[in-house]
């Protein structure tokens, strides 16, 4: 059997490939191997017969018939045509053009993105306008209870009654509110308060050109005169602020507070569903307020706050405070909170010792005998003494802020509130003190 | 390459469609024949060669001219041939289909006329190398045709099917191996 190496040199003999010193191997073997020359004599054999295969031609004409399909296919094979048919622009008018292109995209998009910021804002401003004159147009109207309240202890999100909750509900999530608060809805009676726990989020600086005007300090540093003075001249300025103070267990910073406030005269009117969640020690960030609090008052409830601070325990601190003007938006959150906007005039029409003439009197007697006998009402004068001067009670009225009460025109306390308050003394200002978990 | 295929091509270039037309009358048979025998049908040769014609029409401003018009011609019919060929490869019949041949040129060989016994003799042999031909893989049909229709050098075979002269060496020496075992089984299976 012939090797490989062999064999590839005899199909070179066969093809006449052979250098001449492998030309002489070549015939030096195939005069030696009988085999070797077997071999070459089938290669040669099977290389004539290929040879020898008819030559096949194509029928005449074939030459026109491809000129004919240049002519039709309009090919170009000379240098002029190519030319002619080469674009008259150089290249780089191609890219110049593409890039052009992207440039005008690119500005295009960029001012529709700037027109649509533009819009959208437009949009929040008038949507706030709104809502605040829907707000405004309701005061004073009888608050009343929702015909669909939910069944007794059960809480869940009612259908929404206000433009913000519609647009909760449109959003498909009703436990989160307008502001992105959680929100609750007790009935009229709730004594089971949903667990919901306050949503991280910014509560202070709803408007960042109020920004420059809010005082930010700590309470502990309140007995320094100097930042008395600052606190003093800016409550001065203005008749309706917001106060943000920060406390690690708004629990306790909320029974804090109530001291402070009772000392200056000031009574909490607690919420039902904030008074369970105070009470259950439930993470809750609280709302207070007040129309009846003059700013020296503010400041000596402040400075007391302070001065407690440095006495407190760490989780019953006010780490920090904030006060603002009163903004637009602050206002949104008052009307949210009460249902109506307080500072709009009563529809109620009163009579002149402030009894509702709306109201039959039996009910008004009914009223006060039931506050007189659980201890509310006016002290009655001891046997022998002159009944003492009437004071009318302050109060400030404490919400749950976060979770936020969606519905407080079903709340008592709230419709108690805006029934009996007085007319707003001269000099006192109007607060919302929000008191947040730090 | 010639001066005359050197003139033809200038003129095709300076836009002289008819010196394509010569160009195309001196090579067509050649290249028919060799495609033909790649690709075993008389209609397929035909588009093949035509087909390259035209290739080589539209990029003759791309031919350099350091090999021969005629090698670079092959090259391109080739490539299109054994395309062709291996797409069909799945279909490809052992058998010859003698009545498919219809539309084939017939040989124009002007012997076979005044000699019928000899023409047929021809014919048989014909169909045996062509279908032992057709067993073969396209690249190893390829050089034989190269090799011994066209009597080309390993050299000129390498430049046609681009690659090594190695490569042409040792796919010639599988090739004729190959086409000598099978002719040995067709001649075993026609004496039985």
């Amino acid at each position: 059997m012939l090797s490989n190496d062999v064999q590839q040199l005899l199909v070179g003999y066969v093809d006449a490939e052979l250098t001449p010193q492998q030309w002489e191997s070549a015939s030096r073997f195939l005069k030696q191997s009988a085999e070797a020359r077997e071999f070459v004599l089938g290669l040669q054999a099977d290389a004539d017969a290929l040879r020898k295969l008819p030559r096949r031609q194509l029928a005449p004409g074939f030459p026109e018939k491809v000129l004919g399909a240049i002519n039709d296919r309009r090919l170009h094979g000379s240098r002029h045509a190519k030319l002619a048919q080469a674009s008259v622009y150089p290249a780089w008018i191609g890219v110049a053009a593409a890039a052009a292109v992207v440039f005008v995209v690119g500005i295009g998009a960029l001012v529709y993105l700037y027109s649509m910021r533009d819009q959208k804002q437009k949009i929040a401003v008038a949507k706030n306008e709104a809502n605040r004159s829907a707000k405004s147009s309701e005061a004073g109207a009888v608050i009343k209870e929702k015909e669909n309240s939910p069944a007794p202890n059960k809480e869940k999100a009612p259908p929404p009654e206000s433009s913000a909750s519609a647009d909760v509900a449109a959003s498909g999530d009703k436990s989160i509110s307008s502001d992105n608060r959680p929100v609750l809805e007790f009935t009229t009676d709730a004594n089971v308060v949903t667990e919901t726990e306050p949503v991280r989020r910014l509560e202070v600086f709803k408007e960042l050109e109020q920004v420059e005007l809010s005082l930010s300090y700590s309470l502990r540093d309140l007995d320094q005169p100097r930042l008395q003075e600052r606190l003093k001249a800016m409550l001065t300025k203005d008749k309706a602020f917001h106060l943000t103070l920060a406390c690690p267990s708004t629990a306790k910073g909320l029974e804090r507070l109530q001291s402070a406030f009772q000392a200056k005269g000031v009574k909490l009117l607690i919420d039902k569903a904030a008074l369970t969640r105070w009470q259950k020690g439930l993470k809750t960030h609280y709302a207070l307020y007040s129309e009846d609090v003059t700013p020296e008052e503010l400041t000596a409830i402040l400075q007391a706050l302070g001065a407690d601070d440095k006495k407190a325990d760490s989780k019953q601190r006010f780490n920090k405070a904030v006060i603002n003007h009163l903004t637009p938006a602050n206002r949104g959150e008052i009307c949210t909170l009460l249902g109506v906007d307080p500072q709009a005039k009563s529809a109620k029409s009163k009579g002149p010792l402030g009894v509702d003439i709306t109201q039959p009197l039996s009910k008004k007697t009914e009223e006060q005998l039931a506050d007189s006998l659980a201890g509310k009402g006016n002290p009655r004068p001891e046997p022998g003494k002159a009944a003492a001067p009437k004071t009318p009670d302050r109060v400030a009225l404490v919400l749950s802020y976060n979770p936020v009460r969606i519905s407080p025109a079903s709340s008592k306390e709230v419709k108690q509130f805006l029934a009996t308050r007085p007319a707003q003394r001269p000099g006192a200002l109007q607060i919302l003190l929000v008191l947040r978990g730090s | 390459m010639s001066g005359d295929d050197h003139r033809l091509i200038a003129d095709c270039l300076n836009g002289q469609t008819a010196a394509f037309g010569e160009l195309v009358r001196r090579y067509q048979d050649r290249l028919f024949n060799t495609v033909f025998r790649l690709v075993d049908s008389a209609e397929d040769a035909q588009d093949v060669v035509q087909e390259a014609f035209l290739n080589a029409y539209q990029s003759l401003d791309r031919f350099k001219g350091d090999a021969q018009f005629f090698t670079w011609l092959y090259r391109i019919a080739f490539n299109s041939a054994i395309s062709l060929k291996r797409k069909q490869r799945s279909i490809v019949s052992l058998h010859m289909d003698v009545e498919g041949q219809g539309s084939v040129p017939e040989p124009h060989d002007a012997s076979n006329s005044s000699q019928p016994d000899l023409a047929l003799e021809r014919a048989d042999e014909e169909q045996r190398i062509q279908t032992a031909l057709n067993r073969l893989s396209p690249e190893h049909r390829a050089v034989l045709i190269l090799k011994d229709l066209e009597e080309q050098k390993y050299e000129t075979m390498a430049e046609i099917l681009q690659v090594p002269i190695g490569t042409i060496r040792s796919r010639l020496h599988r090739a004729r191996l190959e086409l000598r075992e099978v002719l040995e089984k067709m001649e075993g299976q026609v004496q039985r």
